[in-house]
């Protein structure tokens, strides 16, 4: 069973601590999301948790071994960049055969035949096929997610990485964007996601994380986190959270 | 388009080598040519011009054309910017104030193709130096640095410009333009190896620039060590425009625009940009050559390139709008 756990990681930039002190552990089908003001280390405790910074302190595991005794991570960890973007006038079908690059050797130039059926299922998912032949610069912010999200699915990593990804986009753009990352979980990616809004969490994540001032102020079952006295203190103003059935509002 | 366009590069190249070497003010034709490349049983003047002065020259164009191209291909490619060329990094600023430099001194004429080299080395370092900063290298940072050196280096030449008598100030412009006249084998012995060598190597990166497209964070998920990358492909640049500097001087357009045009005909995919810019490169080199050798009494090869190369690239431009509006 897949799993990722922090045990106290810190980290520090030009002598200033950005994160202190996070431990946490998600588990294969876990949709975590990350939330906290400005400012507050999410973006960063994400990109420790995608090995692109080392932490200054602690350890990270994932399947019980730390980053560095894994050889491909990159088959492992995919990351949706809050930047995510592409020069040079690329097609969404190649922008998504790059997601098949850490799986291919140092002279290997060409996609397997398996490689290719990865990317074909990635723009089927996002139903990105119609638009695999068009550039990526001409498609619309959501269609670009998307196309981004199949690079992420085509790298086939068990730990998705996703830094605001409904950001700049319209409702049904974020709707979309956040049915799949729903299905991705259910069939056992560990989705880990830094959200803005607090009742897309409420209505998609099955965990959060608070953070504040570069550290976790709760962390738990999204139902027994998202509360008026955790997101009160988080974020440092009077929020209400009040439950239709099943579904959790937040008010502000 | 894209088998198309390659067939034909591959088509014309050694035609144009062909043609290149059976013209010239001597006489000595097509017939001479062939005879050379069959059985070599050729008259002495023929053997000289055909072997130690058009075929060297041909050859100064080719590997001039190749480094230019691929280097401007890697360059655009690692610093994500359509505007980036081979001497972005300081690399003309460098070679031009060395080259001046021995020139208003009257140096030996052998000492200019090494002051050249050296020069574009000894930039390229002073604006990695500068924009390396925290363990990183920043495209913007990288891209600066290579500005205000250019700015800098550009100055002091001028300032020896200005005080040289008018021969010598002749001699440094035809040079800065970019030249191929009178190469002959010394002009390459030094240079070709390494030009091939980088070429060769160049190719393998073709995967990492493709990912260098993407942003930094998804790029570095996906493998790619963006800061190694970097630091390599302006090592690779560095000495392939040296080289080419230091036979044929200064010569514009071909790093800047041959690599779009390949993109334009070719696609985004590296696999296909470095090898065929390194082959446009040679073809328009040579090609810019032929014309200024046989038709514009010797015009530097820089100012054809430029002159042939830039309304033919309009036109692509042009072309390339048209099909994807319709």
């Amino acid at each position: 069973m897949n799993n990722l756990k922090l045990c106290d990681i810190g980290y520090s930039y030009e002598s200033k601590n950005i994160i202190n002190n996070v431990s946490l552990e998600v588990f294969e089908g876990d949709w975590l999301a990350i939330a906290g003001r400005n400012g507050s280390g999410k973006s960063t405790l994400l990109r420790v948790m995608a090995n692109l910074i080392k932490p200054s302190t602690g350890d990270i595991f994932l399947n019980g071994k730390q980053f560095i005794e894994i050889n491909n991570i990159n088959q492992k960890l995919s990351i949706m960049s809050q930047r995510s973007e592409i020069n040079g006038g690329m097609r969404v079908h190649d922008l998504v055969r790059l997601g098949r690059y850490p799986y291919l050797s140092s002279w290997q130039f060409k996609l397997s035949e398996e490689d290719e059926h990865f990317v074909e299922n990635a723009l089927n998912f996002t139903g990105l096929n119609k638009f695999k032949d068009r550039c990526v610069s001409s498609l619309s912010g959501g269609e670009r997610q998307r196309a981004f999200l199949a690079l992420a699915l085509a790298q086939d990593g068990s730990i998705l990485l996703f830094d605001e990804p409904t950001n700049h986009l319209d409702i049904v753009a974020q709707f979309q964007i956040l049915q799949l990352l729903k299905q991705l979980a259910s069939k056992g990616k560990t989705i880990i996601s830094v959200l803005h809004d607090l009742n897309h969490i409420g209505n998609y994540c099955n965990k959060l994380a608070l953070l504040k001032d570069g550290q976790l102020s709760s962390f738990g079952d999204t139902s027994e986190v998202l509360t008026s006295s955790s997101l009160s203190e988080a974020f440092e103003i009077n929020i209400n959270v009040t439950s239709h059935g099943t579904r959790l509002h937040v008010h502000y | 388009m894209r088998k198309i366009f390659i067939i034909c590069s591959i088509v014309i190249l050694p035609i144009l080598v062909l043609i290149s070497l059976s013209l010239g003010e001597s006489g000595i034709g097509f017939y001479s040519v062939f005879k050379y490349i069959t059985s070599g049983n050729i008259s002495n003047i023929e053997h000289i011009v055909i072997n130690d002065i058009r075929l060297p020259r041909s050859l100064a164009a080719l590997l001039t054309g190749g480094a230019l191209g691929i280097s401007g291909a890697m360059l655009q490619g690692m610093l994500r910017n359509p505007l980036a060329s081979p001497f972005l990094l300081g690399i003309s600023s460098g070679a031009g104030l060395f080259v001046v430099i021995l020139i208003s001194i009257n140096a030996l004429a052998y000492l200019i193709p090494i002051g050249a080299w050296l020069g574009s080395v000894i930039a390229a370092i002073l604006v990695f130096l500068i924009a390396y900063e925290k363990r990183s290298l920043r495209i913007e940072r990288l891209v600066l640095s290579g500005v205000a050196i250019s700015s800098v280096l550009g100055s002091i030449q001028a300032v020896f410009l200005l005080r040289s008598d008018d021969t010598r100030i002749q001699n440094a412009l035809t040079w800065l333009s970019g030249t191929l006249a009178g190469r002959d084998w010394s002009d390459i012995k030094f240079t070709w190896l390494p030009i091939v060598l980088i070429t060769l190597i160049s190719f393998a990166l073709a995967k990492s620039l493709n990912l260098a497209l993407l942003d930094d964070d998804t790029s570095q998920s996906l493998g790619l060590s963006i800061n190694q990358l970097r630091l390599f492909v302006g090592i690779l640049t560095t000495i392939l425009t040296a080289c080419a500097v230091c036979i044929s001087g200064l010569v514009g357009f071909v790093g800047l625009v041959i690599p779009h045009i390949v993109r334009l005909l070719c696609g985004s995919d590296f696999i296909y940009i470095l090898p065929m810019s390194a082959l446009l490169g040679s073809v328009v080199v040579l090609g810019a050559d032929i014309v200024a050798r046989c038709y514009l009494g010797e015009l530097p090869v820089g100012l054809v390139t430029s002159l042939i190369g830039s309304p033919f690239f309009v036109y692509i431009l042009h072309k390339s709008r048209a099909n994807k509006l319709s």
